[in-house]
């Protein structure tokens, strides 16, 4: 099936504040539970999102990602968190041990599980909130705040273009960052950072001057882009704030929580099923009313 | 005309430099001129420029007043200084900073303050005009040098100035789409009646649309008057002389009589025709040597792509003998430089293979690769390693473990003209310079085989011979050169053979003389009103002028 072009979507045509609010409200939701089993709901969701608005090919790029670093933080959890059991397998190197217990590795999966669904998070916000969205929404607040914010957004994908035409063209210096020992390589990678802050700082500069010279920081800023708040944006945040109440109520009655590494003993509870099909319902809010505006239309 | 500008002696010198950048400079701009900077490198064209926007204005003492309206330029507000005055900076790539078209030619309304209705209305205007329309939603990072290059100076119009301010402009763009930018730009001189002050080493296209030409040499005005007559006054001067078109280059060295001097393509055919002028070969074309010689590069089938969707590079095929000089022609975004980075080993191909010498060049380790092979990209600055240019040739001494380090040094360092910034910051020397230095660091290997993509971007007509000439010294010690370049006149006085590179693959590869003379649109300017008589006439000195008049 052709996937609908972005701006065609219903969630990148709510207003700016409500999806700010939406994104805000995902963030919180985030922070509420940390069982493994709501954890994953959380990635599932957010991945079923991602599909839909970012694109299969982005999401299989992020999901590769994902795995490498659910590995990486598995590892360091289960080696920082030595003292619970039960242990399913230890290792002896001379007067060191390594113990991998059950509790600390559920523990590790769900904060890697948590962090995961805060990047998928990211990802998303970074196509909704457009920078020119995002100026819109932080411009009374912090008018030249916000238009540095956005302008950052597009600097750093230029840094990040020119980082990597810097790691191939110093090649031809002999500065291979693929060869060496792990100091050698940490070394040539640090004074590779030196070189780009370098380049980066003079066209800055230019780039400044030339913002200057096209009138910033002359008046007061105005906006071109103009948004009107609908009664479906109502709807809208009005449904997500509710199952965000209703979430936060479910926290305080300690459902989806648990506040030591030592209850981490099983992956799935019964009694997470209420966050679990909240959380659901939450996370794929802008799919299930794409189906709505959808069914609305002529 | 009314008077737009007033300089009235101005001098200007940089902090700490002894010399003057600006000396003595008295110039009026009237309302409605288009004015051509013209000057050689350092003769201070960028630093007059800069004097007419406020915060543009460099650092250092100044001497006597730049009026704008008969307002003291630092006296304009900030908000009627981006209202008045517009300016385009040389590199495309450094004035935006927004991530859509629509948003970066909103941003200096938004900047001043300009209700939305008002800013709709102006972005309609004038994406219509400039014909934008169609790629208002595209994002900034998808945009070719050209389309960037308009867009930059859209953001500037939409302000609509009473003056722009151009950079050399066109210095990163291919010829093509650098002649549709100017021609754009006289287009808002003609219907818009807005004044245009720029910068520009390329004086062929140029000198054929400006009304006015001013000569900066020695820091000041040694000349004020049409391009023709500007043109006349450079042909006497032993560097200017290199900057003068090759059509009015042919009349001038000829001394072909004509009471108003061709600039453009067709006021030279139409010369040609008027006077019944009649030329001849002037020298044997120079025959390839290398035909016979073994393959230095190897391509085998070689396909590559950034994101698995489109082939970049598709299937191509190439064979580069020893000592050879290939030139690789082809429009922005068509392929050149990715093509050149496989060929140099910095990327490998998802298909094919790249022999250097039988050995697959990837494979070769870095270490021993430089010492064969060195590469000049685009962007030199992104080569450059250390704090002073000494300290980048000395590094790259060490790096090559040259066992006369100190006199190959020293050669390029005479050779590339660097004596005089050996001890400046390499990101804080010109781009002609940093060119420059790219260069030197690419030939202290002497290398089997040199690589260079746009080598002559930013230079001046002069450097360029200069380097034109040190590189043919390179080539008949037997180094083998491959060069991407947009620079036609270039191509055809030093490469051997030149290529199109199109489609994700190199065609038409031919010796340089039929590779032009075969050309309609990617040519010389000599070829274009000479080719009925001498059909693969390239160059001025390819022809003699063998009737004067009827």
């Amino acid at each position: 099936m052709k996937r609908v072009p972005l701006q065609m979507t219903f969630f990148s045509q709510v207003h700016p504040v409500a999806s700010t609010i939406y994104f805000a409200e995902l963030m919180t939701c985030l922070l509420l539970f940390n069982h493994v089993g709501v954890a994953l709901t959380e990635v599932i969701g957010l991945t079923i999102c991602g599909f839909y608005y970012l694109g299969k090919k982005s999401m299989i790029g992020q999901l590769k990602f994902a795995a490498s670093f659910l590995i990486m933080i598995l590892f360091f959890n289960t080696l920082l968190n030595q003292k619970f059991h039960p242990i399913l397998w230890q290792f002896h190197w001379g007067f060191l041990t390594y113990k991998f217990s059950y509790a600390a590795f559920l523990y590790g999966l769900a904060m890697a599980l948590i962090l995961i669904a805060m990047l998928f998070v990211f990802a998303l916000l970074n196509q909704i909130l457009t920078p020119s969205r995002l100026i819109y929404v932080f411009s009374p607040i912090a008018p030249r705040l916000a238009m540095l914010v956005s302008i950052s957004f597009t600097l750093v994908a230029n840094f990040i273009l020119r980082f990597k035409k810097l790691l191939i063209l110093q090649r031809t210096r002999n500065l291979d960052t693929t060869s060496g020992s792990l100091m050698t390589r940490i070394k040539k990678i640090l004074h590779l950072f030196e070189i780009m802050l370098q380049d980066s700082l003079s066209s800055a500069m230019e780039t400044a001057n030339l913002m200057d010279a096209r009138g910033f920081g002359a008046a007061k800023r105005s906006h071109y882009r103009s948004y009107h708040w609908q009664v479906s944006d109502w709807i809208f945040i009005g449904l997500s704030s509710l199952l965000l109440l209703n979430m936060i109520i479910i926290r305080l009655l300690k459902f989806g929580w648990s506040r030591s590494v030592t209850n981490f003993t099983v992956a799935f509870r019964f009694a997470d099923s209420l966050p679990i099909v909240f959380l659901l319902i939450f996370f794929l809010l802008p799919i299930l009313s794409e189906g709505v505006y959808r069914a609305c239309q002529n | 005309m009314s008077k737009l500008v007033s300089i009235q002696n101005l001098s200007f010198a940089y902090p700490e430099e002894p010399d003057q950048a600006l000396r003595d400079i008295n110039l009026t701009i009237n309302s409605g001129d288009f004015l051509m900077i013209a000057g050689n490198t350092g003769s201070g064209k960028t630093t007059l420029l800069n004097h007419l926007k406020k915060e543009l204005t460099p650092l250092g003492t100044h001497h006597g007043h730049v009026l704008i309206n008969n307002t003291p330029i630092t006296n304009l507000t900030k908000l009627q200084s981006a209202q008045t005055i517009g300016y385009v900076a040389q590199d495309p790539q450094t004035q935006p900073v927004m991530s859509t078209v629509i948003d970066e030619l909103a941003f200096p309304l938004e900047n001043i303050g300009c209700p939305s209705d008002e800013i709709e209305r102006r972005i309609t205007e004038l994406t219509n005009f400039l014909g934008l329309d169609q790629m208002i939603n595209r994002a900034i990072s998808e945009l070719s040098g050209g389309q960037l290059q308009l867009v930059n100076l859209a953001s500037v119009l939409i302000l609509r100035p009473k003056l722009i301010l151009l950079d050399e402009p066109t210095s990163q763009l291919d010829p093509l789409t650098a002649q549709n930018f100017l021609t754009v730009l006289s287009r808002i001189r003609q219907e818009l009646g807005i004044t245009i002050v720029l910068t520009e080493h390329r004086l062929s296209t140029i000198a054929g649309l400006a009304n006015r030409m001013i000569l900066l040499q020695h820091q000041t005005i040694s000349f004020d008057g049409t391009p023709r007559d500007g043109i006349k006054e450079m042909i006497k001067d032993d560097q200017l002389a290199y900057f003068v078109p090759s059509i009015p280059k042919l009349f001038l060295t000829n001394r072909l009589t004509e009471s108003k001097l061709p600039i453009s393509v067709a006021d030279g055919q139409a010369a040609i025709q008027n006077a019944h002028l009649k030329f001849t070969k002037a020298r044997q074309s120079a025959t390839s040597t290398t035909d016979n010689s073994p393959a230095m590069l190897t391509v085998k089938n070689i396909s590559f792509t950034f994101d698995r969707t489109k082939n970049v590079i598709d299937h191509l095929n190439l064979t580069v003998q020893q000592h050879d000089w290939l030139a690789i022609i082809g429009k922005n975004g068509s392929g050149k430089s990715t093509l050149l980075s496989l060929l140099a080993g910095l990327r490998t191909p998802q298909h094919g293979k790249v022999y250097l010498n039988k050995q697959i060049v990837w494979q070769i380790k870095v270490a021993d690769r430089i010492r064969q092979l060195s590469f000049l990209s685009q962007t030199p600055t992104l080569q450059f390693t250390a704090d002073s240019v000494r300290h980048e040739l000395t590094t790259q001494a060490n790096e090559l473990n040259l066992s006369d380090a100190p006199t190959r040094i020293a050669n390029v360092i005479q050779q590339c003209h660097l004596k005089s910034i050996l001890n400046q910051n390499p990101f804080d020397i010109s781009g002609g310079q940093q060119q420059l230095l790219g260069l030197a660091i690419a030939l202290l290997a002497k290398p089997d085989l040199l690589i260079l993509d746009e080598a002559t971007k930013g230079l001046d007509p002069y450097t360029k011979v200069v380097i034109g000439r040190l590189l043919k010294q390179y080539q008949q010690a037997g180094t083998t050169i491959i060069m991407a370049s947009h620079d036609m006149e270039f191509c055809a006085q030093f490469a051997d053979h030149c290529a199109f590179m199109f489609d994700g693959h190199v065609n038409t590869l031919l010796p340089t003389k039929s590779f032009f003379a075969n050309n309609f649109f990617f040519t010389t300017p000599i070829n274009r009103i000479v080719r009925d008589q001498v059909a693969d006439a390239l160059l001025v000195d390819d022809i003699t002028p063998i009737s004067e008049g009827r």
